[in-house]
C-alpha cells in the first residue's frame, strides 16, 4: 500500500492542489491516507475466500470500493 | 476462437501495444502521411515503455519500505491465505475475466458513441483487473459461470463509464483543458482529496509555487527534491524501528546510510524517467486521438493512466505520498486491534 500512497494518492494530491492549492493538497492527502486504510478494511472480509491476498496489496482504492458495491448487488445476478 | 480472444486480451493488457494501436488508428483516420504515422505510433509505444520502466524503478525504490512498516507494526509475515487466492482465480477463471473485459470495453465504445458519456477507457491493465476483482466478488456470492460473466461485464462497464466521468471536472481544473481524463482506481481517493482540498484549501498558493531562497533553488528540480525526500523517508523509518532491524527489513547489503542514499536517488531517477515517458507519449497520443474523436466517436476524449497527471504538479505527488504514508500508518495504529493491523500490514 506504500505503492498506493504514491500512485493513487500522489494523483489525489494533484487533484486537491487544483482545488485548494498547497493547503488543499496536504489536507486532501491526509484524509485520503485514512480513507485508503478504511477501504481496505471494508473490502478484505468481502473477498476473504478469494482475492483478499490481492486486495491487501493493490486495494485501498476503487478496487476496494467497487468490491463493496459489487457485493451489494451480486445477489440480483444469482437469480434468487 | 479461444486463441483469438486470448490474443486480443494480451494486446489490451500490454499498455505499449494497446496505446500504440490507438495512436496508429487515430493517425490513419486523420490520413496523415506515412512518415508521421510511423513516427507518432512509434513514439507513443516508446513513451509508454519508458513510463512503464520508470514505474518499475519507482516500485523497486519504494518496495523495501513495506517490510520496514511490517516491523513497525510488530508483525512477522502476516499470513492471509484465501481458499482460492488471486493466482488460482487468474488461472481458473481466465475466460470469464477476459470475456467481461472485452464486453465491457465494447459497451464503453458504444456508450461513448451514442450518449453524453464521451470518453474511451484506455488504461488497458486496469481494463483487466476490474473484471478480475468482480469475478472474485461474484465467486464469493456463489454465481455460476454465466452469471459471473454477466455480472463482471456489467460492473466493469459501469465502472469504466462512471468513474472517469465523475473525476473529469477535477482533472479539467488541473490541466486547464479537456484533452484527456483519468481512468485509474485512484478515483474515489482523488474525489475525497479534491473535496477536502476545496473545503480546507486556499485558492492562491499552489504546491508548485513554493518559493525557495536562491541558495536552495536546486530544490525546484523534482529529480533532486524527490531523491532527498525518499532518502529521509528511509532514514526516518530506520530510526523508528532501529538500524539493525531496518538493515534486515530492507534487505540492505550496504551500510544503511549508503543504502538510504541510493534508494533515494533511485526514486528520483525513476520519477524523472516516468515524467519523460509521460511527456513523450502525451505529445503523440493526444493529437492522434483526434482522429478517433473526429471520425468515429465524436467529441470523445481518452481516459488514461494516473501518472499522466504527474508533470502538472510533481511537488503535489511528493506531498501526497509522504502525508498519506504518515496518516495511513497513524490510522493503522489508532484502529488498534492487532488483527486489523495484521490484515493491513500485508502492504
Amino acid at each position: 500500500m506504500t505503492i498506493t500512497c504514491f500512485f493513487e494518492i500522489g494523483t489525489a494530491a494533484i487533484i486537491a492542489n487544483g482545488q485548494g492549492g498547497l493547503r488543499g493538497a496536504i489536507a486532501g492527502s491526509a484524509v485520503a491516507g485514512v480513507a485508503m486504510i478504511l477501504l481496505v478494511g471494508l473490502s478484505v472480509p468481502i473477498l476473504s475466500g478469494t482475492a483478499a491476498d490481492w486486495i491487501l496489496i493493490f486495494g485501498g482504492n476503487d478496487f476496494s470500493l467497487w468490491s463493496f458495491i459489487g457485493d451489494l448487488i451480486a445477489p440480483i445476478f444469482s437469480g434468487g | 476462437m479461444q486463441s483469438v480472444m486470448d490474443f486480443i486480451i494480451e494486446v489490451i493488457r500490454e499498455p505499449a501495444i494497446f496505446l500504440g494501436l490507438i495512436a496508429l488508428t487515430g493517425l490513419l483516420l486523420l490520413r496523415k502521411d506515412f512518415s508521421s504515422i510511423v513516427s507518432g505510433t512509434a513514439k507513443t509505444v516508446i513513451g509508454v515503455v519508458i513510463l512503464t520502466q520508470g514505474t518499475n524503478i519507482l516500485m523497486n525504490s519504494i518496495a523495501p519500505l513495506t517490510e520496514g512498516f511490517n516491523v513497525m507494526y510488530n508483525i512477522d509475515n502476516p499470513e492471509i491465505e484465501p481458499v482460492l487466492g488471486a493466482e488460482t482465480i487468474l488461472s481458473e477463471y481466465g475466460t470469464p475475466i477476459g470475456l467481461a473485459m472485452l464486453i465491457a470495453f465494447s459497451i464503453n465504445l458504444i456508450v461513448a458513441r451514442f450518449t453524453p458519456f464521451k470518453h474511451v477507457f484506455l488504461t488497458g491493465h486496469m481494463l483487466f483487473w476490474f473484471p478480475f476483482i468482480f469475478v472474485a466478488v461474484g465467486i464469493e456470492n456463489n454465481l455460476n459461470n454465466t452469471q459471473l460473466i454477466i455480472f463482471a461485464s456489467i460492473l466493469t462497464s459501469l465502472y469504466i463509464i462512471i468513474a472517469p466521468a465523475l473525476l473529469r471536472p477535477f482533472v479539467r481544473k488541473v490541466t486547464g483543458s479537456d484533452d484527456f481524463i483519468i481512468g485509474h482506481p485512484t478515483t474515489i481517493l482523488s474525489l475525497i482529496a479534491g473535496m477536502v482540498g476545496k473545503l480546507f484549501g486556499t485558492k492562491g498558493k499552489s504546491s508548485e509555487d513554493i518559493k525557495f531562497p536562491s541558495s536552495t533553488e536546486f530544490l525546484r528540480e523534482i529529480s533532486i527534491t524527490s531523491s532527498i525526500v525518499m532518502f529521509f523517508v528511509y532514514i526516518v523509518v530506520s530510526v523508528i524501528i532501529g538500524f539493525e532491524a531496518a538493515t534486515i527489513a530492507f534487505g540492505a547489503e550496504q551500510n544503511l546510510f549508503i543504502y538510504s542514499v541510493m534508494q533515494g536517488i533511485l526514486f528520483g531517477a525513476g520519477l524523472t524517467i516516468l515524467l519523460l515517458g509521460v511527456r513523450m507519449m502525451l505529445a503523440e497520443i493526444i493529437p492522434a486521438f483526434q482522429g478517433i474523436s473526429q471520425k468515429w466517436i465524436p467529441n470523445s476524449v481518452p481516459a488514461l493512466d494516473a501518472p499522466i497527471l504527474f508533470p502538472y504538479a510533481p511537488n503535489a505527488v511528493l506531498i501526497g505520498f509522504v502525508v498519506s504514508m504518515i496518516t495511513s500508518v497513524a490510522t493503522i495504529f489508532m484502529t488498534g486491534s492487532w488483527a486489523f493491523s495484521a490484515l493491513l500490514s500485508y502492504h
